[in-house]
């Protein structure tokens, strides 16, 4: 489930990046507040357990076994705030020194293995162990709760890889990051997680929880405060991510003058005056008084040029303010 | 010394009955040869990193910068030639970084694999259609579906090699120093336990799949195998939590107060400049490539 680099747009990476950030900054509030001085090695320890119960085969009924992805089992554990960030940690881990899942996709595939699993995952097993459940609706709702979990995060990875087509295309129309559009990639996700995957996490996170509570019921956590900040994120989420996702044109606040005629039917006159005035060092790529240069001369020459301004920047950057 | 003599009983390499063997023995070797490779991998990854080449000389934070820069101009590069430039760099960056084409090249083939199996499809007719340049078993291949597999491999080739390269020249410890001057110090020091205390874990794990290896004379009954699976879980977390106590215990008793302070990184020199020069170059390259 991990999406490598090259499969997304960078713009839908940036997009999982601002959708991103901010739960990250929440969820690592939460987990401080609840947490205390204790947060940071029980997070570091937590996405030490899920990446390495990640490695795991587990034996099926059947004969067939698999892995599992882990973020289900991580939220029931350590509560989903908590889960979010072991999560995010495993994840960040594999993608920077294993190359498993890329750097760029990294925020999409913590939205999808981090929040929507934990979140979801946490949320049905709360749900369906409500109250003094026994044995059996315990490993039940563990159950539900990771089959679930790990199906709405392949449904979200398919949507994402399914949308690139209609975001991305060449001159020609080709497509240029993952190629098939929904009607390919939604069921060609769902398939082998619904029948293979799903239960192998299910399976997996049941099996786990029930030893867990029959050894130490101490290390689950208690489900103590509100969900409904979670709740409430997640649908904002929800609602803003596809927005993003399929969002054309002009990015907010970007737009020019004919843009804005369009738009309010006027320019405003400040922008009118000075809008137009500063057009940059290298307007539209080309350097002033070179354009007997051939294009690429000219465009390297400008690369260049924005290159050693990048580096002085970061050089007088470096002497004023070094750590 | 005296010559030590087998009994012809354990001379022989009985195997066991099919029927005992199948299915859940193989499980924990699979788990087994996962928990190796990882360890074994870390191990030569440190190997790779700490040999005197040109990209591990420069500072952690420009390493990074840089290398981020290179993936995004991947990732932005619509041009399958600038593309290809990007992954003929990473393997010319190989050369002068003392670690060769080779171990690149195996750590990208597992994505690169993966990759031309999920492309397949894109390449006939059904699903790209356009000019038939070819006809399998009465399915066409097209042109256009041929480019755009190609494209995308070389796409997903190049930033994943590219990757791979930093991760490969990095040391850990300077990989997270430098990460901690981009994202908040307190995610590159929990990222930096949890590398730390993923070794200890994965090394309870192996030893637990080892024993269990060692006393399975056959095979397991799966119902045995999942109640294993599930006890070495239950194992892994409580010893998880311990750990967890024990050193949230000793970074209090050190002073830690919650605010992480990191060491002060050593100014950027000439070869840092040139590498972050080259590295935005090429991103600047990409806007129009």
């Amino acid at each position: 489930m991990h999406i490598p680099d090259g499969y997304l747009s960078p713009a839908t990476c940036g997009v999982f990046y601002a959708a991103m950030a901010p739960v990250w900054y929440f969820a690592s509030k939460r987990a401080e507040k609840v947490l205390k001085l204790r947060e940071m090695p029980l997070l570091a320890l937590g996405a030490a357990f899920v990446f390495v119960i990640m490695m795991f085969n587990i034996p099926l009924p059947g004969g067939s076994s698999g892995h599992m992805a882990g973020g289900a089992v991580v939220a029931i554990a350590l509560g989903p705030w908590a889960g979010i960030i072991a999560m995010s940690l495993a994840l960040a881990l594999q993608a920077f020194l294993f190359g498993d899942g890329g750097i760029m996709t990294l925020a999409a595939n913590c939205f999808n293995m981090a929040v929507i699993m934990s979140l979801s995952g946490y949320g049905i097993y709360r749900a369906l162990a409500f109250g003094e459940p026994g044995a059996g609706r315990r490993f039940f709702a563990a159950a539900v709760a990771a089959y679930v979990a790990v199906n709405l995060a392949a449904l979200a990875v398919a949507v994402e890889l399914g949308m690139q087509p209609l975001l991305a295309a060449g001159a020609d129309g080709r497509p240029l990051y993952a190629p098939y559009p929904l009607s390919i990639a939604v069921p060609a996700m769902m398939i082998p997680h619904l029948f293979f995957f799903g239960p192998v996490e299910a399976v997996g996170t049941a099996l786990v929880v029930s030893y867990v509570h029959w050894m130490d019921r101490g290390l689950l956590h208690k489900g103590k405060g509100s969900l409904k900040p979670l709740w409430i994120a997640l649908s904002v989420l929800a609602v803003l991510t596809p927005a993003g996702l399929i969002a054309s044109g002009t990015p907010w606040g970007e737009w020019g003058k004919d843009e804005l005629m369009e738009l309010i039917g006027y320019v405003p006159a400040g922008m009118e005056k000075y809008g137009e005035t500063w057009k940059g060092f290298v307007p539209d790529y080309s350097l002033p008084r070179m354009s007997g240069l051939p294009e690429p001369v000219i465009y390297m020459l400008s690369a260049l040029l924005g290159s050693a301004l990048l580096v002085a920047a970061v050089y007088a950057w470096g002497r004023l303010w070094r750590r | 010394m005296a010559e030590v003599i087998l009994p012809e009983w354990l001379k022989g390499r009985e195997e066991a009955p099919a029927s005992l063997r199948a299915g859940s023995a193989g499980f924990i070797e699979r788990s087994l040869v996962n928990f190796a490779s990882t360890m074994k991998r870390l191990y030569v990854d440190g190997d790779y990193s700490s040999k005197k080449g040109a990209l591990q000389a420069i500072e952690p934070r420009a390493k990074l910068a840089g290398f981020f820069f290179i993936i995004i101009a991947a990732s932005l590069a619509h041009s399958a030639v600038f593309l290809g430039g990007v992954l003929v760099l990473a393997f010319a960056l190989s050369f002068v970084s003392r670690i060769g084409p080779g171990p690149l090249a195996k750590r990208t083939f597992p994505a690169f694999v993966f990759t031309s199996v999920i492309v397949i499809p894109v390449i006939f007719g059904a699903v790209t259609p356009g000019r038939e340049v070819l006809d399998v078993f009465g399915a066409s291949v097209t042109g256009e579906g041929l480019r755009s597999a190609g494209f995308f491999l070389v796409r997903v080739a190049a930033m994943v090699s590219t990757a791979m390269l930093l991760s490969l020249t990095t040391r850990e410890a300077d990989f997270f120093r430098g990460l901690g001057r981009f994202v908040p110090s307190f995610f590159a020091t929990a990222l930096f336990l949890t590398f730390r205390y993923a070794f200890v874990l994965i090394k309870t794990a192996e030893d637990s799949a080892l024993a269990m290896k060692a006393r399975t004379i056959a095979g397991a009954r799966a119902v045995e195998s999942r109640t294993w699976f599930a006890g070495r879980a239950a194992l892994l977390l409580k010893k998880a939590y311990g750990v967890a106590e024990e050193v949230g215990m000793a970074m209090v008793s050190r002073g830690f107060d919650g605010k992480l302070k990191g060491a002060a990184a050593r100014a950027l020199r000439g070869r840092d400049y040139i590498w972050l020069g080259f590295a935005s170059f090429v991103l600047f390259l990409s806007f129009g490539a």
